[in-house]
């Protein structure tokens, strides 16, 4: 395994998610002669139609203290030797259309190391974490996203 | 033992409580994780319809052997982030 750096950010925002602190993530590629990729990852709220209702936003929640562990966990878990750092931030309350819940940046010696991390941890939060968003519709209406 | 149940995501309203309403059940002691599973569905039979996932006390609960001694359970729908 190697040198796992998860920064000391919240993994849990209630705000959006700041681009400063992304972008001083993405800087940590001056101060580091070991990183050769940076994979950036992030999600984004689609106006998807169900039912004949468009969504207009998300409304995530989440059991935050288990979920910030296991998300720890997975980050350290799905990192092999090659993996400098992982950061992941995901944000909770309402995220409208074209809003981001989700980033995930992994630094890395080298490019495969760093997509395959990046997909692993992805689909690993995904199935694994305690997370939960309810679509919210234009007419006012609601159901609960399901995970594909 | 006297145990805090939470519910998360859509289970709340399925079982038409609020975040407010301090929801407590008995379980008794040694019981499985199917055993406290079918507990939960009894007492709310609309929740019958998801795949549960059971945490205590902030952890999630193995699914082999005795549930450990727990005062706040959490019961999750699947999971939705992303």
């Amino acid at each position: 395994m190697g040198a796992i750096f998860i920064p000391p950010n919240p993994v849990f925002v209630h705000q959006p998610i700041k681009m400063a602190t992304i972008d001083h993530i993405l800087a940590a590629s001056h101060v580091s002669s070991t990183i050769g990729a940076m994979v950036y990852f992030s999600g984004i709220v689609r106006a998807d139609e169900i039912d004949g209702r468009r969504v207009t936003a998300i409304d995530f929640s989440a059991h935050e203290s288990l979920a910030e562990k296991q998300i720890r966990e997975i980050g350290v878990r799905e990192s092999g030797d090659d993996i400098q750092f992982v950061f992941v931030q995901h944000r909770l309350g309402l995220v409208p259309v074209g809003g981001i819940p989700l980033v995930i940046v992994v630094g890395s010696g080298h490019r495969p190391e760093g997509y395959k991390t990046s997909r692993a941890i992805l689909e690993a939060l995904k199935a694994e974490v305690p997370i939960f968003g309810k679509e919210i519709f234009a007419d006012g209406s609601h159901s609960w996203k399901v995970n594909t | 033992m006297h145990v805090r149940v939470t519910f998360f995501g859509p289970l709340l309203e399925l079982a038409e409580l609020s975040q407010l309403d301090k929801i407590e059940i008995e379980i008794p002691e040694g019981i499985t994780y199917t055993d406290a599973l079918n507990l939960i569905v009894e007492r709310w039979p609309v929740l019958s319809s998801y795949s549960l996932t059971l945490a205590g006390d902030g952890t999630f609960l193995k699914r082999m052997g005795p549930l450990p001694k727990i005062k706040e359970l959490a019961v999750f729908p699947p999971f939705a982030g992303g």
